[in-house]
């Protein structure tokens, strides 16, 4: 028995270079200094992302993506087919906390000024699966067709259509038409299923790839301590230090996931009534309350510019800015601490934080 | 290290408790997706089906209609002698619909070129079996076909 196991073994090794890899990870070290902890929110969406790799295609064996069968279809995976209201509330949970562990890894890695030379490009890779994965969010929302998902639909489609020139094309491109329907299913239905995971995984490939060249990116402050000090900073071998953390993080992971479906099921709420009014108090999703809090909370008018037009704006221009933040900090760049843009990470965190408490509470 | 009275080492027992915990969790993920795959709706073959004989005076005679008999197609054949036989129209070998030929007086079933007789027993070709022949009987001014297993295994077979 030994003896077959070691021959199997040598054969996999001949053939995937198994003990090569290995060996790589064994000779990547990775830093330890006090930010160490943001190191393991990546492989933890990894992880969120293999769940919804699963969960998704099992989920399409018995949704009806067509706007008069998809809010029944829902139904009946909730109440009919065994564990179905297990699978998507484990989809429901595991795309939550993706997208908060989204918006971690995003902070985190901004303030630190991760995306320093020659990190940029894994900067701009990560920025672009941001957006995906909120995309991601925001479309599967509206798939089950319910009373929120029309809503949602109507006013996440409505924003583009502020964007000077371009909107109304940008409008009609999501809507597939003028008004929200059943075209607007199909569509959100193929992004959600095609376009996006198939782009997110791209992006992911790439992301992964340059993360393993360039090694974990070491805070400015950090390096300039050990230096002052005169101290070389502590590291541990990728194998098996980080990979048994990372699994070890990974179980516990799955249990929350699990805990949460098991808990708090996900929803569905009534079917769409075109002719309704919108029901009072309704909401985006948490991961959108602070867009929505800044909408309500932007005046009619600024400067006798419309609100709205205000507001977009203004969040798009922040958004670049932080986007192209490897391109416009300079003094990180040059490996300076850069207050400027600790500040900018700061404030940003804190309009996020403090909007959506608004957006939840008022 | 491994004792001499004990069948295991320690390293063996804890890797064995490592592996088997991991393997009771991936049975714990497993189970709910393996009973989510195999949801089935259960439709109940009915009881009987019935048609009204003036629906049977409308089939000429060496003629056959569809019909349906819960999620089984059946066949309904109005001899040349006006008598009037119900098989499942599926044949016996892979499953496709057989179609009557009056010149022939046969069922043929065109996907791998099968042959049944008006009795429903198969005379050419791969069918391993006769079709499934449905009870007819005469009832007031109605006839009633009802499953000779009336739902039970030999519906599943059928």
């Amino acid at each position: 028995m030994e003896e077959q196991k070691i021959q199997v073994k040598k054969a996999l090794d001949e053939r995937f270079l198994i003990g090569a890899l290995i060996d790589l990870a064994r000779k990547k070290m990775v830093p330890i200094h006090k930010h160490s902890i943001w190191y393991y929110m990546g492989a933890l969406l990894l992880i969120l992302f293999m769940i919804q790799m699963v969960t998704g295609p099992l989920l399409l064996f018995y949704y009806k993506p067509a706007a008069e069968t998809a809010h029944q279809s829902v139904a009946d995976l909730m109440v009919k087919v065994p564990y179905g209201w297990l699978i998507r509330s484990v989809h429901h949970w595991a795309s939550n906390l993706m997208i908060l562990l989204a918006f971690i890894h995003f902070f985190s890695t901004f303030l630190v000024k991760a995306y320093r030379r020659p990190r940029e490009f894994t900067w701009l890779t990560g920025m672009v699966m941001f957006l995906l994965v909120l995309f991601l969010g925001y479309t599967g929302y509206t798939l089950p067709f319910d009373e929120r998902a029309f809503f949602a639909l109507n006013v996440g489609t409505d924003m583009p259509g502020a964007i000077p020139v371009v909107g109304t094309y940008v409008l009609e491109f999501l809507r597939g038409g003028a008004q929200v329907g059943a075209h607007t299913l199909n569509r959100f239905f193929a992004l959600h299923v095609g376009v996006l995971p198939l782009a997110l995984l791209a992006v992911l490939a790439i992301h992964i790839v340059l993360v393993q060249m360039h090694g974990m990116s070491i805070p400015v402050s950090v390096e300039k301590k050990a230096k002052a000090e005169k101290k070389k900073i502590p590291a541990k071998p990728m194998f098996p230090h980080f990979v048994w953390h990372d699994a070890v993080n990974g179980l516990v992971l799955v249990g929350l996931v699990f805990t949460l479906a098991v808990c708090i099921p996900s929803e569905l709420g009534p079917v769409i009534d075109y002719l309704k009014p919108a029901p009072v108090g309704v909401k985006p999703d948490w991961f959108f309350l602070w867009v929505y809090q800044i909408l309500k909370w932007i005046p009619t008018y600024v400067l006798g510019i419309e609100g709205e037009v205000v507001g977009i704006t203004g969040l798009a221009l922040a958004a670049l800015v932080i986007f192209c933040a490897p391109f416009v900090d300079w003094k990180s760049q040059r490996n300076q601490l850069s207050p400027l843009f600790t500040a900018l990470g700061v404030v940003s965190l804190l309009v996020f934080l403090v909007f959506t408490a608004m957006g939840y509470f008022f | 290290m491994k004792l001499k009275e004990s069948l295991l080492s320690r390293r063996d027992f804890f890797t064995g408790l490592i592996y088997g915990g991991l393997g009771s969790v991936a049975a714990y993920l497993a189970y709910p997706v393996v009973r989510f795959l195999y949801y089935e709706k259960k439709l109940p073959l009915p009881k009987a089906v019935t048609i009204t004989l003036a629906d049977i005076e409308k089939i000429s005679p060496n003629a056959a209609v569809y019909f349906q008999y819960g999620y089984l197609p059946g066949i309904l054949l109005r001899t040349e002698t006006g008598e009037v036989k119900a098989f499942s129209a599926k044949c016996t070998h892979l499953d496709c619909n057989v179609n009557y030929k009056p010149d022939t007086k046969t069922f043929h079933c065109a996907c791998h070129d099968g042959y049944f007789d008006i009795t429903g027993k198969n005379i050419a070709g791969p069918p391993p079996r006769p079709l499934l022949a449905f009870n007819v009987k005469q009832e007031g001014d109605a006839m009633v076909i009802s499953h000779p297993g009336e739902g039970g295994e030999e519906a599943k077979k059928a």
